[in-house]
């Protein structure tokens, strides 16, 4: 077995329960600290860890993936059962664990209490949306099942911040001792049938006599969970021969009558019936409820589609109408700064970085700061109100038809945000198979670091034709076109992968689809916040880079005194304020021009630019576009910057094109054609919505997939996809007259 | 609770019942009665087809029928 975890001076306590039991909202409440709740089961993909508020003693708590049950099926819940043995990598074992409960459905989440107590752990038990119990008139004798049970029950509405100081209390008495682990007398297994008992003590003892202690629950998982984790982890410490014993176990058992997997959860269920009866009286369940009455529209088969498809297009539309403020403010802040530089530090390579290097590089980039926050806005609330798992109901029947299913779509819809929390939320898909493909076809769904991109083409080269008296815009529905791109290359690509390279039968479906709710204002604040720190801090860090390293490589190595003696002659010409020397300002203007465009076009980025000409050429690029497509590659928004920087350095003179938009419409080719026409704006964006420009993309699928084979698989398979993308475009749109 | 069992893709929306039976693969079955879904419990069908939506004791699940898992549903008409 791998290395146990234990030891450690601080206590850790670790929260567990079913998908949506509230438990990342008790987790907040605990800590003190943020965790994105969701409606989703499974949607807390990543391990979060918090200090308890209000101990004098440090008490580490860990938010766990919800789960129904200790029997792994998907990564995420492999990850839940590794930390609670303290098999997990990293992670010290748990001194205590605290299950949360819906205290409205006690049925099915104590039965994963059933399996908790068996980790031989103190535990408490906290009974939460104690709300909604009193609403609905359920009647819970508290006092008695504790006892009957033999474990503490704290009862929380954990949403509206009740009964949260009970719990922290109770963790607190965990710690230093006053809660006792139950005695295994009292728990479901002790009226496990003996013949199971005793093939669980055989297979412990064999593993003892190869070296391998293992602990008594996760032997009996060897012997339920057919394929499952801890048979995987047996058979790598063990051999085969672990394996055929355990295969010959159950083959015994099943003659026996004890019938593997399904005698545990008849008598998990039957423990707990045991404890409620006579405790617990509820109230009539199935009734028919508003969500119903809502669901009867959004997840029917073709109104509930059309529904789907009609909201995507009225975010897109609502991006390009809101931001447009916003991003003005920014853009005029830019320009600002950029005078104060120039008015405070004298021409030379101090100026040429700070002005053109970072505030144009950064601060093209950071204009497209409040689309992003709208585009997650809206996601988040799809997500929080519930929508989002109707949505994967809709198109299951869809996804089916390309192999795979409706869990699939929750994180390639993640995706639309971002690529990296969308693969990391493929853990909560069972098949192995459908995973796969999802994690290599997730980089396709247009994420927002695409979105500047869009939006700056679009702004420019898309006519501003509006329809239904303002309403509906022509650049909206383009940047909607572009968003469907990806999504609808991913389709073939999806069957192809599934046939080709992950073949077998298609997976099952089976989710629990939460009623809808009002988006808590809390956790959209919290999850916006969450992605515009990471964009504000990725614009600081790699952006900063690359922008400082495409700036040296477009400064150096000309030599600048031609220009700055113009820059400083223009400037005193302009202080003067004398009317009469206006034809010496619009000489000095004209040898500033041609002194940037040589300065440009004889540095190391114009020499490697005018290299890689040919190639990029057919796309109908010229080799500024060139460079700043290649110098993406790390991550797509730095071509923003890098075209900030290099229309920067090679500017003309002008007051009317200060900003980005304006100098790429001012582009020439050398016989005098515009660089950027309608098809040329099509090509970048085609190029953009399919190349796998990420590096932290391409890290998270070595991650989750562990190995360099994926990672190069996808950006080999997406950079052929987008330059072929990319050259129909041109050649399609130049054929409908779109190129000049 | 008169009628015979009906396998519960039979079922239209909202007609309702108590689950009498479920067969198939051992391990999907698992994985629907870890998930709340099992004999005796109350059930209503949202919406049919597939995948189908089922109301189990007040808990809203999305399904695929397939081969994999069969539902055999005791009717008890429409309230």
């Amino acid at each position: 077995m791998s290395a146990r975890h234990v030891g450690s001076n601080e206590s850790s306590v670790a929260l567990i329960g079913n998908p949506n039991t509230g438990k990342s909202s008790l987790f907040n409440a605990l800590c003190g600290t943020s965790a994105r709740v969701g409606n989703y089961p499974g949607v807390t993909v990543e391990q979060k860890v918090g200090k308890l508020v209000g101990s004098e003693q440090p008490i580490e708590i860990i938010d766990l993936p919800g789960t129904y049950s200790l029997a792994a099926r998907s990564a995420d819940e492999a990850v839940t059962i590794d930390v609670l043995c303290g098999a997990q990598q990293g992670v010290t074992r748990p001194n205590a664990i605290v299950v949360i409960v819906d205290a409205t459905n006690l049925e099915r989440n104590l039965y994963l209490l059933s399996q908790i107590i068996e980790l031989e752990l103190p535990v408490l038990v906290v009974f939460n949306m104690w709300d909604r119990v009193q609403e609905e008139g359920h009647k819970i004798d508290i006092s008695a099942l504790s006892t009957r049970i033999g474990l503490p029950i704290v009862c929380t509405s954990a949403s509206k911040r009740e009964g949260i100081d009970q719990v922290r209390q109770a963790i607190i008495a965990m710690t230093t001792g006053g809660i006792k682990a139950l005695a295994s007398d009292k728990t479901a297994r002790s009226s496990f049938p003996t013949a199971f008992l005793n093939e669980s003590e055989s297979l412990a003892a064999l593993l003892k006599t190869k070296g391998i202690e293992t602990p008594r629950i996760e032997v009996d998982r060897m012997l339920i969970d057919k394929d499952g984790h801890f048979q995987t982890i047996a058979a790598k410490a063990g051999g085969p021969e672990i394996v055929q014993e355990i295969e010959q176990a159950r083959t015994r058992l099943e003659s026996s009558g004890c019938k593997i997997p399904l005698f545990e959860t008849k008598h998990r269920y039957g423990w707990v019936r045991q404890q409620i009866s006579g405790l617990v009286e509820r109230p009539p369940a199935n009734r028919v409820n508003s969500s119903d009455k809502i669901d009867r529209w959004l997840t029917h088969r073709w109104i509930g589609m059309a529904f789907f498809v009609l909201l995507m297009f009225l975010i897109f539309q609502s991006i390009t109408l809101i931001a447009k403020w916003p991003m003005g403010w920014i853009e005029f802040s830019q320009g600002w700064t950029q005078g104060i530089i120039e008015q405070w530090i004298a021409p030379g390579a101090l100026r040429s970085l700070l002005s053109d290097g970072v505030i144009a590089g950064i601060g093209s980039v950071l204009i497209f700061l409040p689309q992003i926050a709208i585009l997650f806005l809206f996601i988040a609330i799809l997500e929080d109100c519930g929508y989002m798992s109707r949505a994967a109901f809709v198109v299951d029947k869809m996804m089916s038809t390309i192999g795979l299913s409706g869990r699939s779509f929750l994180p390639l819809m993640s995706s639309f945000a971002c690529a990296v929390p969308g693969i990391m939320a493929t853990r909560t898909i069972e098949s192995v198979k459908d995973r796969m493909v999802t994690i290599l076809i997730a980089p396709l769904m247009s994420c927002s670091a695409r979105l500047p991109v869009y939006i700056l083409l679009v702004s420019a080269f898309v006519p501003d034709t509006t329809y239904l008296g303002g309403w509906l815009s022509l650049q909206g529905a383009v940047l909607f076109a572009m968003h469907c791109v990806g999504a609808l290359v991913a389709i073939p690509t999806a069957w192809f992968l599934r046939k080709f390279f992950f073949p077998g039968a298609a997976s099952t479906f089976l989710m629990e689809l939460h009623s809808y709710k009002w988006p808590s204002w809390f956790v959209l604040f919290q999850r916006v916040r969450e992605r515009v720190v990471a964009f504000v801090s990725r614009a600081g860090t790699l952006i900063f880079c690359t922008s400082i390293l495409v700036w040296a490589a477009g400064y150096f190595p000309g030599d600048h005194q031609a220009l700055e003696q113009a820059q400083s002659k223009l400037e005193s010409l302009t202080a003067s304020g004398d009317a009469a020397d206006t034809q010496a300002i619009d000489g000095a203007t004209a040898s500033i021009n041609a002194a940037r465009q040589k300065l440009i076009d004889e540095s190391f980025l114009g020499m490697a630019g005018k290299t890689i000409e040919p190639l990029v050429k057919p796309l109908g690029w010229d080799w500024k576009i060139g460079v700043a497509a290649i110098a993406s590659f790390p991550a797509r928004e730095v071509i923003i910057a890098t075209l900030g920087t290099i229309y920067s350095l090679g500017s003309e003179e002008d007051e009317s094109s200060d900003s980005l938009k304006d100098q790429m419409k001012a582009e020439r080719w050398p016989d005098g054609r515009p660089v950027y026409s309608l098809a040329t704006a099509l090509s970048i964006m085609v190029f953009f919505a399919l190349c796998a420009q990420c590096s932290a993309t391409l890290m998270t699928i070595k991650r989750e997939t562990n190995s360099w084979r994926w990672p190069l698989f996808s950006f080999v398979y997406m950079t052929a996809l987008a330059y072929i993308g990319a050259w129909l475009t041109f050649t399609i749109a130049t054929w409908l007259g779109m190129g000049s | 609770m008169s009628a015979n069992p009906v396998p519960l893709d039979l079922l239209h929306p909202e007609d309702q019942g108590v689950i009498v039976d479920m067969c198939g693969d051992p391990c999907h079955l698992k994985r629907l009665q870890e998930i709340g879904v099992q004999v005796g419990c109350n059930i209503r069908m949202v919406c049919p087809g597939t995948p189908c939506m089922i109301c189990v004791e007040g808990r809203r699940l999305s399904l695929r029928l397939d081969e994999q898992a069969e539902i055999f549903v005791s009717p008890a008409g429409n309230e």
